[in-house]
């Protein structure tokens, strides 16, 4: 699904950012990417979702070489990937509605697809009364479930969010990675960076820690799965066994779930066509 | 945004270039150039028009003059050689009378024209089809009558059509640099729109917009600027020939666009031609700008 192979990203003549960075992530794996600040996390993040170009080392992404493919290619790539941005980069003159219809819009599905499927995934993340709103009208909160519902509206096979539990409570952080893995349970690949090590420790999930621009064993994650993932691919720990989890839930605040139970996302992006 | 939402996707936008600055002026440059191309379109059918006409009636008229001292016998020769000159469809000679009155204007009517040594003039049709050899035609009235002056209204004319093709030469070359002045201003717009809303550029890119999805956003955008500037100027044109016709039929000037008035067919296709012009070039410029802008982008 994705490959690094000694990658290496240097800005000028600095000194590089990143160096020999070697990873695989396996379809239908749930990946933390942990570290510091200013470890390189956004850094590499780019390099896997086509924002930045390594300075050397091979990047593959759905078997497909990077640096050989031309530019609508690379676009084709973006496409199958979904992007939760730090600072969730929704568009500010758009209504919630369009914001999340954006992908879809730029896939080229057909109109009476987004009007069913938007305000429906909308819905399932509790934002069904403010499908008109604009960004600046909603909290925080509501434009990361934007965000969120923007990134996952096609179904991406991979799912990549930039400190998505940056600045929020420890509830609403677990409710989010609820999310997060009930995507992953549909098939899409999930790659989370945080910089809370601690946080990311109390889920099973494989982590992959940088430390200084390189990747490392992480230092206070449980050893089994960490660093699973280093250097080569092993079967996805599976997602599953985290609905056993006993971290505590807030239904009141920012529940998305629908009260009938745990249903899955709709996944609107299943009959959008690709647009080339 | 309602009305937005009830556009086509054709025509949605997800940047908010309607907002921008450049939406405000542009339309009113374009209808400015618009405006120019057009009265400038409209002096080109009027000078052909005009041209035309001359052509038909100087080209095909003649006035031969002879002396007033010629006998009836000469002049009947000289009626006679013109009459058999192959092009000449007929050769009239002006009773003394009818040359009076030409000159009534000029001496009034109180002048005795009989006691004053006119030249008898001949009005002379030729068909201007026929390419007649004046220079031998002039010859041979000259042996018949010397002092026979023939008129040709062709070399006159000549000079007429030389000038009018130049008018026509710098008026299309104003609509030229018109062209090219839209052109400039589209590009400059369409360089500005990208770069302020490069952030949001770069999240369509990241989203995996092509750059032709990108590129439908601006032109679809200065296709609208266009042809709203394109029905700005085309009025102002039409309101200038409204005002300007009449006008010109007062000074009785042989202007056919004012004669046929708003009614001349032409005059609409002209005015929607350079309209929806307008809008193509607008539309069209943004378009490789926006293309060729993008290609630099990561």
């Amino acid at each position: 699904m994705v490959r690094l192979e000694n990658v290496g990203k240097r800005y000028g003549t600095d000194a590089e950012i990143l160096h020999d960075i070697s990873l695989t992530l396996d379809p239908g794996g749930f990946y933390f990417l942990t570290g510091v600040s200013g470890a390189g996390k956004t850094t590499l993040l780019k390099i896997i979702y086509l924002a930045e170009t390594p300075s050397r080392g091979l990047v593959s992404l759905f078997d497909t070489d990077v640096s050989a493919a031309d530019r609508a290619t690379h676009n084709a790539l973006r496409r199958r990937i979904g992007i939760v941005f730090q600072d969730f980069r929704l568009v500010e003159h758009l209504t919630v509605r369009d914001n999340v219809a954006l992908p879809l819009r730029i896939a080229g599905a057909a109109e009476r697809e987004i009007r069913e499927n938007v305000p429906e995934l909308l819905g399932w993340m509790g934002l069904e009364d403010k499908l008109n709103y604009h960004p600046a009208q909603l909290s925080g909160g509501e434009q990361q479930r934007v965000a969120i519902a923007r990134a996952i509206v096609r179904r991406p096979d991979l799912l990549i969010a930039d400190e998505p539990t940056g600045n929020i409570d420890d509830e609403i952080a677990m409710l989010l990675v609820r999310i997060f893995e009930r995507i992953n349970r549909l098939g899409t690949t999930v790659l989370i960076a945080t910089h809370d090590v601690a946080f990311a420790s109390r889920f099973s999930h494989r982590h992959l820690h940088l430390d200084r621009g390189g990747l490392s064993a992480p230092k206070t994650a449980p050893g089994a799965p960490a660093a699973a993932a280093l250097g080569g691919s092993s079967p996805s720990s599976g997602a599953a066994n985290l609905d056993q989890d006993s971290a505590p839930r807030d239904r009141a605040e920012a529940e998305p779930e629908a009260p009938a139970g745990p249903a899955d996302p709709p996944a609107p992006g299943d009959a959008s066509a690709e647009a080339q | 945004m309602i009305g937005a939402a009830l556009l086509p996707r054709q025509f949605r936008l997800d940047l908010p270039l309607r907002r921008d600055a450049s939406g405000r002026f542009l339309p009113w440059i374009i209808a400015l150039m618009v405006y120019l191309a057009a009265v400038g379109g409209i002096a080109l059918i009027w000078l052909g028009d005009t041209l035309n006409q001359w052509d038909e009636s100087l080209t095909s008229k003649l006035t031969l003059q002879i002396p007033a001292d010629t006998s009836a016998a000469r002049i009947d020769m000289v009626l006679g050689a013109l009459r058999q000159t192959k092009g000449v469809v007929w050769a009239y000679l002006l009773a003394p009378e009818e040359t009076a009155k030409l000159l009534e204007p000029w001496l009034g009517s109180s002048v005795s024209i009989a006691t004053l040594p006119l030249p008898r003039l001949v009005d002379v049709r030729v068909d201007p089809h026929v390419a007649i050899d004046y220079a031998t035609l002039r010859q041979q009235l000259d042996t018949i009558v010397q002092g026979a002056q023939l008129d040709n209204n062709g070399t006159w004319l000549a000079g007429v059509r030389e000038f009018a093709l130049r008018v026509e030469g710098v008026i299309t070359a104003g609509v030229l640099a018109v062209t090219a002045l839209i052109v400039t201003i589209v590009v400059f717009t369409a360089r500005i729109g990208l770069a302020i809303h490069r952030t949001i550029i770069e999240l369509l890119h990241l989203l995996g917009a092509q750059d032709s999805y990108i590129a439908r956003q601006f032109q679809v955008h200065a296709l609208g600027l266009g042809l709203r500037g394109g029905v700005i100027g085309g009025t102002a044109a039409f309101a200038t020939v409204v005002v300007l016709g009449p006008a010109a039929h007062m000074f009785a000037l042989p202007v056919p666009i004012a004669a046929y008035g708003i009614f001349d067919w032409r005059l609409w296709l002209l005015l929607i031609v350079t309209g929806l012009a307008a809008g193509g070039v607008a539309m069209l410029t943004a378009r490789i700008t926006v293309l060729r802008q993008l290609a630099r982008m990561p």
